[in-house]
């Protein structure tokens, strides 16, 4: 076997699996609390990659673009979630899934027109390579990875610890009993979703030195952040976790031993864990 | 009466209203062509979202689909345009018999989601997987290879468009015989209320997989119907990005009516054509009018007309053996 | 029915309901005072249950007014109409069963600030020894015991109970109703029943509906005791 060439494959994957777990997690905490199919979330993602761009390009401060990309992101959040969300939460998946749609189209619009067409680099903010059983990772993969997990962590420690955290485990299982408890359920669906959109526009930033930052790059990153909200199972933050782990490792190893697996096998694995379970690993049971 | 008589004449009213659209604007031929292929194209999305109440991001694939078994066909294999069409409708057939029954156990969030992914796979595929047979972005042509119908050339961008016509009249009349059938009011029952039509004894699942089958001939039918009208296919076709285009124009001609999918198609590409000439970020204006008809128009063009014929007919009439307008279902009128 | 100027707690003055275009409840007028114990009766599907979430803010009148201390109180939000001090405890009998029992308390306080849970164990010892279990983990006896604990820690004026004993062992039923008792000496209750004898033995005073109406109220002990009010199910 060949370590030189699995290690860093498998560090790779779990970059990528931090990647995609922040920025499926609004897709799938809206849907168990909200029972909302939010596909908005993407365009935060891409926004916040902008806004990295932006601040790059004018300070050079690499840091200070995702601490703004994260700022614009949660601001996003908090106005589509009082103005535009709270209109559609009780009306049929359908409508709310073309609703949330078709406002992502519109910020994709938007954001061609304030950074037009053309793709942007941001160059990456480490570049510093680390050794690991002598092989040379690339300090920054290291770090999204740290970054993701620790957003894990302090996600689990708000949810189990906290007030704001029980009560949204309780609004999972049923809102109208949590509001009979006089709790404003309004205010704990705005406070997830903007923690929700930072983490997608967290995932935006850490993303753009990956990636060119374009219009369409939310596109791309819906694909498998559904591929990953499927496979774990809508609603589930552990499931998210999960199958952000599988996708990530089977896109990094499957690319390693034939470069179209990267982009098929993640279907293949989907496509197999639906028709044997149709609500993913994790799925929020009894819900549409 | 005269509403009985209307509704019987509808498919031919509409081929004539295209018709004589096109002889009024002669130089606008391809796009009155264009809107009789979307309005079938939109009838498949309308069985799944106005009847059968599920919404898939991904009909671009079924396009795609079609338009590649089409394009394959006339490229390497025969001529005959039929043939090519009749093997698009095939390629429906198949895809909707195998992707349906672990599709349409899903529930709908994840209907949605799991089509949008399959949409991308498609891509992928015409794109890059066989790229060998299908010539990725550059496209597959193969005008030249199709021979020449008995009657109708159909290379020709003017007959082509009197046989698109006779299609989009006969699917017209398929559409609206489903609708009155037993099968329609069971999609119906579907979406209103799953639960009481199983416990009247009917396999829900069946139903389900019958009429995802047929959105899917639907689907590829105008796929296929779209590769002759190019003479040739590229991935475009089966684009991701494209998604919602068609679900808009399911809602803006109402969704679950046999006519809204042509009013549909026709205010879509119409306000498409408008709107292009001047502003080139086409998504944004899709995404505003989609939520402006979800939100203010929910009962679509040819739901509001039907409201209104209803009231002219009650004021002449005054009878009360009038049956529901079938424009009422609409996703946005729901709770 | 009878007019009473004197100060309702609780005051539903000719109200009706829809759900959509369908009317559910057809101008209902009811009061409750301080300290009842109120028993609403009825079949299945006459409209109960839509009244007390419609007490509760759950839903909004077409007209009429629902007044609690002489201030309408439709118009506020479900969480609001709880901060108020009226509580509701659903049918469904559903306790966050992720969360453990003391998890569950800790919401149920926290809209008015309390964290004292000492007196609501004096009403149900038994939910003491349970606080570290998962709520889902309980039993039917001991799920609706804890939801009254839950609805009590709100501190409530005005408890509405939608058919707490329904399903529950008849032993079970016993212990809730010398509770019903203790707990109507502080707080106002108001109570969804179809178990006539047990209605009979807690109900100060019973409504009756039918079809979406109240169609009698029996204010009368000795009528309450021969259960009467069957009559009019």
């Amino acid at each position: 076997m060949n370590l030189t060439l699995w290690i860093p494959a498998i560090i790779f994957g779990f970059s990528i699996s931090g990647i995609f777990f922040l920025v499926s997690l609004g897709l799938s905490i809206g849907f168990g609390l909200m029972r909302v199919v939010n596909l908005e979330q993407m365009l935060y993602y891409t926004v916040s990659a902008y806004m990295t761009y932006t601040m790059v390009r004018l300070t050079g401060m690499f840091w200070l673009g995702l601490l703004s990309g994260v700022v614009i992101a949660g601001i996003i959040g908090f106005a589509v979630e009082t103005q535009l969300l709270r209109r559609v939460y009780g009306k049929p998946m359908l409508f709310t899934m073309v609703v949330t749609f078709s406002f992502f189209l519109i910020g994709i619009g938007a954001v061609q027109y304030i950074w037009g067409l053309a793709p942007k680099p941001v160059s990456s903010p480490i570049k510093t390579m680390i050794g690991i059983f002598g092989m040379e990772i690339p300090l920054y993969r290291l770090l999204i990875i740290a970054t993701a997990g620790a957003v894990y962590v302090l996600i689990q420690l708000i949810l189990q610890k906290t007030i704001l955290g029980k009560a949204i485990r309780a609004g999972i299982e049923s809102p109208e009993n949590l509001e009979a408890l006089g709790i404003n359920i309004n205010r704990i669906f705005t406070i997830t979703f903007i923690i929700a959109s930072g983490c997608a526009g967290l995932g935006g930033a850490l993303n753009a030195p990956l990636v060119m930052v374009g219009p369409y790059m939310g596109f791309d990153m819906l694909l498998y952040a559904f591929i990953t909200v499927i496979l774990g199972g809508l609603g589930s933050i552990k499931g998210t976790l999960i199958s952000a782990l599988i996708i990530g490792q089977v896109i990094s190893v499957g690319g390693t031993l034939w470069s179209p697996l990267a982009f098929v096998a993640p279907f293949v694995v989907m496509f197999f864990v639906i028709l044997i379970k149709p609500t993913g690993l994790y799925g929020v049971k009894g819900v549409v | 009466m005269w509403k009985k008589t209307l509704d019987r004449l509808g498919p031919l009213l509409v081929v004539l209203l295209v018709t004589v659209l096109r002889y009024l604007f002669p130089n606008k031929i391809s796009f009155f062509t264009e809107i009789a292929i979307y309005t079938i194209y939109v009838m498949g999305n309308n069985i799944l979202y106005g009847y059968l109440g599920l919404v898939s991001f991904g009909q671009p694939f079924y396009l795609g689909i079609g338009g590649y078994a089409t394009a394959l066909f006339l490229a390497y294999v025969g001529h005959n345009p039929l043939v090519a069409l009749l093997l698009g409708i095939g390629s429906g057939l198949v895809f909707g018999i195998v992707l349906g029954p672990s599709f349409i156990r899903l529930k709908s969030s994840y209907f949605a989601l799991i089509n949008a992914a399959l949409c991308a796979i498609g891509v992928f595929i015409f794109e890059r997987l066989l790229i060998d047979i299908t010539r990725g972005n550059d496209g597959l042509w193969f005008r030249s290879n199709m021979s020449k119908l008995p009657l109708l050339d159909v290379r020709l961008p003017q007959s082509f468009f009197l046989f698109v016509v006779i299609v989009l009249f006969l699917v017209l009349m398929i559409y609206r015989h489903l609708d009155r059938s037993t099968l329609g009011t069971m999609f119906r029952g579907l979406q209103s209320n799953e639960e009481k039509l199983k416990f009247i004894g009917y396999d829900t699942f069946k139903i389900k997989w019958v009429g995802f089958t047929i959105a899917s001939c639907f689907s590829t039918f105008a796929g296929s119907l779209y590769a002759i009208n190019f003479g040739f296919v590229n991935p475009s076709l089966g684009e991701n990005s494209r998604a919602v285009e068609v679900i808009v124009a399911t809602l803006l001609g109402g969704s679950g009516t046999v006519y809204g999918p042509f009013f549909g198609a026709f205010a879509f590409l119409g306000i498409k054509d408008i709107v292009s000439r001047w502003i080139t970020r086409w998504e944004l204006v899709v995404g505003i009018l989609t939520i402006l008809v979800l939100f203010r128009f929910s009962k679509g063009i040819w739901g509001t007309i039907q409201q209104y014929l209803l009231g002219i007919q009650k004021r002449v009439s005054g009878s009360n053996d009038i049956r529901s307008p079938k424009g009422s279902r609409s996703a946005g009128a729901g709770s | 029915m009878s007019v009473n100027d004197g100060k309702k707690l609780l005051h539903v003055e000719s109200i009706d309901v829809s759900y959509g275009k369908l009317k559910v409840i057809f101008d209902v007028s009811l009061y409750i005072d301080d300290g009842e114990v109120v028993v609403l009766v009825g079949r299945n599907g006459a409209g109960k249950t839509t009244l007390f979430r419609t007490i509760a803010g759950f839903l909004k009148i077409r007209k009429g007014a629902i007044r609690y201390r002489e201030e309408e109180i439709n118009p506020y939000k479900a969480f609001e109409v709880a901060q108020k001090g009226i509580r509701y405890i659903h049918q469904d009998k559903h306790v966050f069963s992720t969360l453990s029992v003391s998890e569950n308390l800790e919401l149920a306080g926290h809209a008015i600030g309390n964290k004292d849970f000492g007196p609501v164990f004096e009403y149900f010892p038994k939910i003491e020894t349970l606080l570290d279990r998962r709520a889902g983990n309980l039993s039917g006896g001991e799920r609706q015991m804890l939801l009254i604990a839950m609805a009590l820690l709100g501190k409530p004026d005005l408890i509405l109970m939608d058919e707490p004993t329904e399903g529950l062992a008849p032993h079970i039923i016993t212990d809730l109703a010398t509770s019903f008792k203790k707990i109507s000496k502080t707080t106002t209750l108001f109570i969804i029943e179809q178990n006539l004898p047990l209605t009979a033995q807690i109900a100060d005073r019973v409504y009756c509906m039918r079809e979406g109406g109240i169609v009698a109220e029996i204010e009368s002990k000795d009528e309450i005791k021969k259960m009467s009010f069957e009559k009019y199910l």
